[in-house]
Formats: structure tokens, C-alpha cells, sequence
């Protein structure tokens, strides 16, 4: 089988430090991967080198055997839903129709097809009776869905996702992870930076331990252990699996 | 055409080629950048006109627009790799642009028309006799075809970009990762608010400039919660205001950039006062309903409580509600109307109950 992603080598530095250390990964495809580790460990960092927003120092990335910057057009991508301003004049049709302007390219307008793909995925999210609801009287759960839908509507084989659990009710929660759940019964892939370690067993079916290098990457059932967990977390007993 | 005819046609192309590329700034909540260019094009003005031995209108465009995009990218820069906030970095770029070309003016043009009243404030009135010529042809009002052609590529970028300029707006992230460049669009968007702050500049003055290209989007972010609401409604404000202004100022024998710029403030006030969701009376309003409806809602969970049970006909009285809910006498009445009216609860004789639209309190 081949690998959604492959990381050779990544060296990122911000200032004089390096934030992350020769990273090597090989994620797979097709499953729910998990990218876990302490604050400041570096998992937002290497979704924005991933995705082409931070230049590394060293190394290379490939997304579907395809090297970056090539390789990035396979990615979709869910920012932090506090990443953007949720003020912005718009409706949650026209946000998750952002979605499908990657296939437009520069100057095309969304079409009928467009539309009908936006329908599809806000369905997906089930949100479809919030069509026309200003982006800003939505609630945490309600944005982070339509931004998930947004991500549905990119329509790519791997799709990166920073943080979509955190400060949402356990409704959207369920909600999410059975969205997740489906695209992989499409054969897509999901690569989550998740900071919750409650749930990150139960979700995930792969998991990767990060602190500013690997600390270990594999199959969920032989990762999630608590020696490897007190690893990564620099202390022990933080948690029972 | 008489220079009546000129003057509001200047007033209104400044209005609404303004307001039109003001729209995205107020959206972007960087209004003040508008405020930095009007002021800091100046030295590039002067620069311009230096270089041409005198007032010449492609020298000073020219000079103009790249000052006003030195603005725009002195303060990208002290924001992005120095840590500074916007509205510092703009304070720190503007006032030392703008009387760079005070101080260049009083050196080098003490005698020619550029004065720093008529920067700030304009001379409108004198506007249609600054003819363009061409080979000794008049081609009418030099405002004219500057605001015109402002006009063209406001409008032209706004539709062309139309879809690029809202992603890169509302997530530059996702923007980048689409193969769309917002750093492209960002200084495309600077462009085009120098070359209409520029060209309105020109005709009506520092101030006025700033004014028309602020207060209008200001207007119609309160009125519009889409993108395409808001540049419509901020057109349609600046063109009317300006319009308005000009006519009362003629009538009233009146400063016409003075009337255009109150016009302004007094749409805004009343909007902000009298807008239908986001006006401060309509917001008034809601809080005052949830207030009831939070009442509302204690009553029934009070009433509830006690329904049915030996103290009902105590517990569940008017009178008692006063004191064991502590409301003083007149916000009960009020109350209590209220719920009747809404059939949340129900009056027998002096004791009341939960009434047939009880729980769709708690629907919302």
C-alpha cells in the first residue's frame, strides 16, 4: 500500500533553533492518523511545512508518492477554527463553496457543479438546514462542521486537519468523528493533529508521537502505550490508555 | 458644461470610487491604512511635481502611487518582521511621510498652489478648472479623467478577484494552500485604495478622502452581512452623500467637502443607532426580549416546582412571586403579562400554572 505522506529528513527552524529535528514519517493511506504531542512541540509547524506555508531548512515532503510542491494539490486542509476572523461578511453556503475554488482556479466562478458539491458536503456535516446562516451566529461545534464540510467539498485523498476536536460540545464531537469515520470508508485519509489523549486511542486508528522530533509512529494499538505516551510527554502517569 | 455640473459629477465619482475600494478595508478591519495614504502620498506628490519642474499630473501620479505603496509596505514590514501592531505601525509610517512633504513644500514650492490647507481640505470649487489639455485640445476636468480611470480599476479588480479576494480574506491559509497568493491580493487591494484615495485626494482633500472611504463601508458593514451587500450599500452611501453634500453646500453657500464629510458622519450615526439588527435600538431591543424570556423561564421552572403539590395554591400566587423570586412588584406585572400573553402559563383566580407553550422556552 502506498503512503498518503512521506517525510525525509525535515528540518524546520523558525529563528536560530530548530523546532522540528530530522523528521522522517511514512503515514498510510486510507486510515485516521493521528499527530499527537505536548504544546510547542511542533505539530502545527509541521502541518504548515506540509502544506507548503513554512520553508524548511532541510528535508523533503511527498503526499501520495508525489514530492511537494506538486504533492500539495492532493491536500485539503481544516485550520484552527480560531485561525480565522468568524465576523467576515458571509453565509455557510458561500464558506464551504470556498471549498471548490482550488478546482476553479484564478477568475472562474462557482457553477452549478460547485454548488451542488457545497450541498453534498454540508449534508455530510449535517448542517445542510443552516444553508444560509451567518457564519458568525454559529456556535464552536457549528463552525468547526462547516469547516469539515468545507474540507469535503476540497474533495482531495488526504486531507489535514489542525485541531478540529478542540472547544466543541460532545454532540459535534460525535458528529466529526463520524464524518471522519466515512471518508475513510471512501478511502480517504485524515491526518489530525488531536490533543486529546482521552479520545485519541478511540478515534485513531494510527497514531504518531511528536516532541519536536518522532518519538514513535504506528499502528494505534502499538503506540498508545504509557511508556511511549511519558516519552513524548517528558513525565509519566499522565494517563491510562 | 457649466462647472456646476462638473463639480458634483467630481463629488460623486469621489464618493463612490471611494467607498467602493474602502469596502474591503473596513471588512479587513484595517480602515486606518486609508488614513496613512491619504496622507503619506504627499512627499511622492511633491516629489513628483519636483521632478517636473512644476504641477504635472503624470509625474505626481506617478510619484504619488509609489509613496502610498512605500506606506503600505513599511507597514507590512514593521508588522510582520517587527512585531508591531498595525494601528502603531501606521502611526509610526504616516506622520513622518506626510511632513517629510510639508517641510519639502515650504522648501521648494512656497509659491505654487499647494498649500497644506488645500491638501487637508480640498478646493473642490476649483476643481473643473484644472483642465487636462492634450496638443492644445481641453479635454475637460483633469479630476475627471483621474477618478474615472480610479474608478475602472476598482471596479475591474473587485469583479475580477471577486471570489480570490474573499478566501484570501477570510483564510489566507487555505488561500495559499488553493494556489491562490493573498500577499498578491493584499498589495493589488493597496493599489487600488492609493490610486482612488490619490485621485480623490487630487479634487477633495486629505480629509474628505479619508472620510469617504471609511464611513460609507462603516455604513454598510452594519447594513450588509455579505461581502457583495456591503460593497453595494458603501457605493450607494458614498455616491449619495456626496451628491447630497454638494447640493446643500451649494444651497447654503456652505464648504462642500465640510458638508459631504458631516453627511457622513450623520448617516453613520443614525445607522448605527437605527440599523435593523446590528442598531444600537434593535440590539436594545433583543437583550430586553431575552431578558423577559429568561423570566420567563424562571417562572415556569418555579411554577412547575410547585405544581401540584399541597403549597400550590400559596407558592404559586402573584403576590407570593414578589417575594420569593425577589422581582419587585412592577417587573412581575410585567413578567406575568407577558407569559399569559405568550400562553407560557395560565391564570386560574389568583394561582397560576404552566401554560400550553411552556416548553418551547427552551427550544432556542
Amino acid at each position: 500500500m502506498s503512503n498518503s505522506l512521506t517525510i525525509r529528513d525535515l528540518t524546520v527552524s523558525y529563528q536560530a533553533e530548530p523546532v522540528l529535528f530530522d523528521i522522517d514519517l511514512d503515514l498510510p493511506t486510507g486510515q485516521l492518523c493521528a499527530i499527537v504531542g505536548p504544546n510547542g512541540a511542533g505539530k502545527s509547524t509541521l502541518i504548515r511545512t506540509i502544506l507548503g506555508l513554512q520553508k524548511p531548512s532541510a528535508g523533503t515532503i511527498s503526499v501520495l508518492n508525489t514530492p511537494n510542491p506538486e504533492g500539495i494539490k492532493n491536500l485539503g486542509y481544516v485550520p484552527q477554527r480560531s485561525s480565522v476572523d468568524w465576523d467576515f461578511p458571509t453565509d455557510v453556503a458561500e464558506v464551504v463553496l470556498m471549498g471548490t475554488y482550488r478546482s476553479l482556479g484564478w477568475f472562474k466562478r462557482p457553477g452549478k457543479a460547485e454548488r451542488d458539491r457545497a450541498q453534498a458536503a454540508l449534508q455530510a456535516v449535517r448542517m445542510q438546514d443552516f444553508v444560509h446562516r451567518q457564519i458568525s451566529e454559529l456556535s464552536g461545534g457549528q463552525q468547526q462542521r462547516v469547516f469539515l464540510a468545507r474540507a469535503l467539498a476540497q474533495d482531495a485523498p488526504v486531507t489535514l486537519m489542525d485541531e478540529p476536536f478542540a472547544g466543541i460540545d460532545a454532540a459535534s464531537e460525535q458528529q466529526i468523528f463520524e464524518v471522519l469515520q466515512s471518508m475513510r470508508s471512501a478511502g480517504k485519509t485524515a491526518i489530525v493533529v488531536h490533543h486529546d489523549l482521552e479520545t485519541v486511542g478511540q478515534y485513531f486508528d494510527h497514531i504518531t508521537l511528536l516532541n519536536r522530533k518522532i518519538i514513535a509512529s504506528g499502528p494505534t494499538s502499538e503506540i498508545f502505550t504509557p511508556e511511549l505516551l511519558a516519552q513524548t510527554y517528558g513525565f509519566a502517569g499522565v494517563l491510562k490508555p | 458644461m457649466s462647472p456646476l455640473i462638473w463639480i458634483y459629477i467630481i463629488t460623486g465619482l469621489a464618493g463612490f470610487t471611494c467607498a467602493l475600494a474602502g469596502a474591503y478595508l473596513i471588512i479587513r478591519k484595517s480602515a486606518m491604512i486609508a488614513d496613512a495614504i491619504s496622507h503619506s502620498i504627499l512627499p511622492g506628490l511633491v516629489a513628483g511635481f519636483w521632478i517636473a519642474n512644476g504641477p504635472n499630473l503624470l509625474t505626481g501620479l506617478i510619484g504619488a502611487l509609489l509613496s502610498g505603496m512605500l506606506t503600505v509596505w513599511l507597514v507590512e514590514f514593521l508588522t510582520s518582521k517587527r512585531r508591531i501592531k498595525q494601528d502603531a505601525a501606521i502611526g509610526l509610517v504616516f506622520p513622518f511621510l506626510f511632513a517629510l512633504g510639508v517641510i519639502w513644500i515650504s522648501l521648494d514650492f512656497s509659491n505654487v498652489h499647494l498649500d497644506t490647507d488645500s491638501v487637508l481640505f480640498g478646493e473642490v470649487t476649483l476643481a473643473p478648472f484644472d483642465r487636462l489639455k492634450l496638443g492644445g485640445t481641453d479635454l475637460g476636468p483633469q479630476s475627471i479623467w483621474l477618478l474615472g480611470f480610479a474608478l475602472i480599476i476598482t471596479t475591474a479588480f473587485l469583479t475580477l478577484f471577486r471570489k480570490e479576494l474573499k478566501l484570501a480574506t477570510f483564510d489566507p491559509l487555505l488561500a495559499t494552500v488553493s494556489g491562490f497568493t493573498p500577499i498578491a491580493l493584499h498589495y493589488g487591494l493597496m493599489t487600488i485604495v492609493s490610486v482612488s484615495t490619490i485621485s480623490a485626494f487630487a479634487a477633495v482633500g486629505a480629509i474628505l478622502t479619508v472620510a469617504l472611504v471609511i464611513i460609507p463601508a462603516a455604513t454598510a458593514r452594519l447594513l450588509s452581512h455579505r461581502v457583495s451587500g456591503v460593497l453595494r450599500i458603501s457605493a450607494l452611501v458614498g455616491l449619495t452623500t456626496s451628491f447630497l453634500g454638494t447640493w446643500l453646500a451649494f444651497t447654503f453657500d456652505l464648504s462642500i467637502s465640510g458638508m459631504i464629510a458631516t453627511l457622513l458622519g450623520i448617516t453613520f450615526s443614525a445607522t448605527a443607532v437605527l440599523a435593523p439588527r446590528n442598531g444600537i435600538l434593535a440590539q436594545t431591543k433583543l437583550r430586553q426580549r431575552d431578558q423577559i424570556n429568561q423570566a420567563i423561564q424562571a417562572l415556569i421552572i418555579h411554577l412547575e416546582a410547585h405544581q401540584n403539590t399541597p403549597e400550590e395554591a400559596t407558592e404559586n400566587t402573584i403576590s407570593h412571586l414578589t417575594a420569593e423570586l425577589g422581582w419587585s412588584n412592577s417587573w412581575t406585572q410585567t413578567v406575568v403579562q407577558s407569559a399569559l400573553a405568550k400562553q407560557a402559563i395560565t391564570q386560574s383566580g389568583q394561582t397560576l400554572a404552566p401554560g400550553p407553550n411552556a416548553q418551547s422556552f427552551w427550544q432556542n
